[in-house]
């Protein structure tokens, strides 16, 4: 009786607030470096063979959301889409999905010795779609692509572009509800940029949600309507993407220099602001 | 009722600890590899297309491929060690064939977690089906070489060489069921892969490959035990029953066949549970 009621209640807040898609809860990872008999049998304890990769962060994706996710090199962005696929396993805290998810990353999964046509049948099928299905897109996926006669073509003869609009196309095609790019918009040409920026823009009004891995501030601000920053495994910040990024920028021209103006000493990155 | 379906919704469906009952692992694989079929079916294509994709002859190498491995064998057999009688080198190629396929299925198996971790990292497909995918593929390469022997030893066909079927997917079990141990081990301690390749060339010479197995039987210096031991070996049953379908042109014996069957699926079991329970932390090592 009491359970119904709250279960009730539980339903109908649902109906009302969009729905979170995927809930991040204290989430931490840590790889373990290598380690050969000789570090396991003299010295090296496991703390230090251990890497945090990830540490302490916690955000709501809700339908609808885009989120942008910035960092330097090696802050673990590429980390955090990876646990949101589910393909790493958290160590410490919650991760909860609620969705189709693909992830969208560039120079992976495709064969370099097939050509374009069959990498699109290897792909889709890896992506769980049916024979039928790729069947049915493909002319789709191709006048996306637009790559004319190196649908044919293997591969390897493909400049980086090419395959990076290939697979955009490809992944959007399938229409996941929670879709993950991984630095894909930064390579391609203006014109693809542009369509690519339009495509997203049309997800997004599918009422799905998107996590999108930059390095540029100004592409994040055009489609995100939410950032997070990560720098070391930390979120530093998460919040509108105007005062995230402004705040990004100013930390990248000297991060030292932010660093002791902020108070935050490089090996307790705490959150600043939350909105 | 509708409730209760939201209640079990909302509970954290991530990686969820299932119980173990047996027989549902069987279960729930072959669920698997149906409900991913079709990436099945394109890595499968990926697999054997690659071998020949670049090559001018193209998909003529599947043939040359086992063909040429018989020529050089053929010669070594003939030419260096023909003591065996008639047709030695059709007795020998029987369990080169064999042993050559059974042992790159392995190797294959083996570093098929590693070999693959872009997909793994990019796609949600179940990670034994990485496993399952080089005993199928060599399996397809098996069956042109054992059609080669068919061929050149035609007279002895008859209703019973049906039977290479039978042991052929005997074959994809034993290499997949040492492919769900030995993948694992090779995620975590690299070095089985290199061990492996020594273990590999001792079991070639304690398989009868160029031997028949009634040899060591009869040798009566070996103790009863060993010659226990050397029963064990699955390949001493496999290759037996390769030659009695191909060399002697009789069915082979159902009974060491069956037994290899039924402990083989044992293993199985085993190392699904095995597999499923290590699996979720494989990605981060890789």
């Amino acid at each position: 009786m009491f359970m119904s009621e709250i279960l009730n209640n539980a339903v109908s807040q649902s109906e009302k607030a969009p729905q979170p898609m995927v809930t991040f809860s204290n989430v931490g990872l840590c790889f373990q470096k290598h380690a050969s008999i000789f570090d396991l049998l003299f010295g090296k304890k496991k703390k230090d063979r251990e890497f945090w990769a990830l540490q302490d962060i916690s955000f709501t994706v809700c339908e609808g959301d885009t989120i942008g996710v910035i960092g330097r090199n090696g802050s673990g962005k590429s980390t955090l889409s990876l646990v949101c696929t589910k393909i790493y396993r958290p160590d410490k805290g919650k991760v909860e999905i609620n969705g189709r998810v693909q992830l969208l990353a560039l120079g992976v999964g495709f064969e370099k010795q097939l050509t374009g046509r069959e990498n699109v049948y290897i792909n889709g099928s890896l992506m769980g779609l049916k024979f039928s299905e790729i069947r049915r897109q493909i002319g789709d996926i191709e006048a996306f692509a637009d790559i004319g006669d190196f649908m044919d073509e293997q591969m390897r003869t493909y400049s980086s572009g090419m395959k990076s609009r290939l697979a955009f196309a490809i992944a959007t095609a399938i229409r996941p509800e929670i879709l993950i790019l991984d630095e894909v918009l930064a390579t391609g040409d203006k014109a693809f940029q542009d369509k690519a920026m339009e495509r997203m823009k049309n997800l997004q009004s599918l009422a799905r949600c998107a996590l999108v891995i930059s390095h540029s501030p100004s592409q994040l601000r055009k489609l995100c309507n939410k950032v997070i920053w990560l720098e070391k495994g930390k979120m530093v910040m998460q919040g509108d993407p105007k005062t995230v990024l402004n705040e990004y920028k100013t930390f990248c021209v000297n991060p030292k220099e932010w660093m002791a103006l902020n108070n935050v000493s490089e090996s307790t990155h705490s959150k600043l602001i939350v909105n | 009722m509708g409730q209760s379906e939201v209640f079990i919704k909302n509970i954290d469906t991530y990686h969820k600890n299932v119980t173990i009952k047996i027989g549902q692992k069987m279960l729930r694989f072959v669920k698997e590899i149906w409900e991913n079929r079709h990436a099945l079916r394109s890595q499968f294509y990926v697999n054997i297309k690659t071998t020949v994709a670049t090559t001018r002859l193209g998909l003529l190498w599947w043939l040359l491929d086992p063909l040429l491995l018989m020529l050089i064998y053929y010669f070594v057999v003939k030419v260096i060690f023909d003591r065996g009688g008639p047709n030695y080198h059709l007795f020998a190629l029987c369990g080169i064939v064999t042993w050559q396929s059974f042992s790159r299925s392995i190797t294959l198996c083996t570093s098929s977690l590693t070999s693959n971790a872009g997909l793994i990292k990019q796609a949600s497909v179940p990670m034994v089906l990485y496993v399952i995918i080089s005993p199928l593929v060599q399996v397809f390469f098996y069956l042109i070489g054992l059609a080669i022997i068919m061929i050149w030893n035609w007279p002895v066909l008859g209703i019973q060489t049906i039977g290479v079927f039978i042991l052929a997917f005997l074959m994809i079990l034993i290499s997949f069921t040492a492919g769900l141990f030995l993948s694992i081990f090779e995620v975590y301690i690299r070095d089985t892969g290199k061990l492996l390749s020594y273990v590999l060339r001792f079991g070639f010479y304690i398989s009868p490959i160029l031997y028949s197995p009634d040899r060591i039987y009869e040798i009566s210096s070996i103790p009863d035990y060993a010659k226990t031991l050397y029963s064990l070996n699955p390949m001493v049953h496999f290759i037996t029953a390769v030659r009695d379908l191909l060399f002697f042109g009789r069915m082979f014996d159902y009974l060491p066949i069956m037994i290899t069957f039924g402990v083989t699926l044992c293993i199985m079991q085993i190392g699904l549970v095995f597999f499923r329970r290590v699996s979720p932390y494989v990605p981060k090592m890789i």
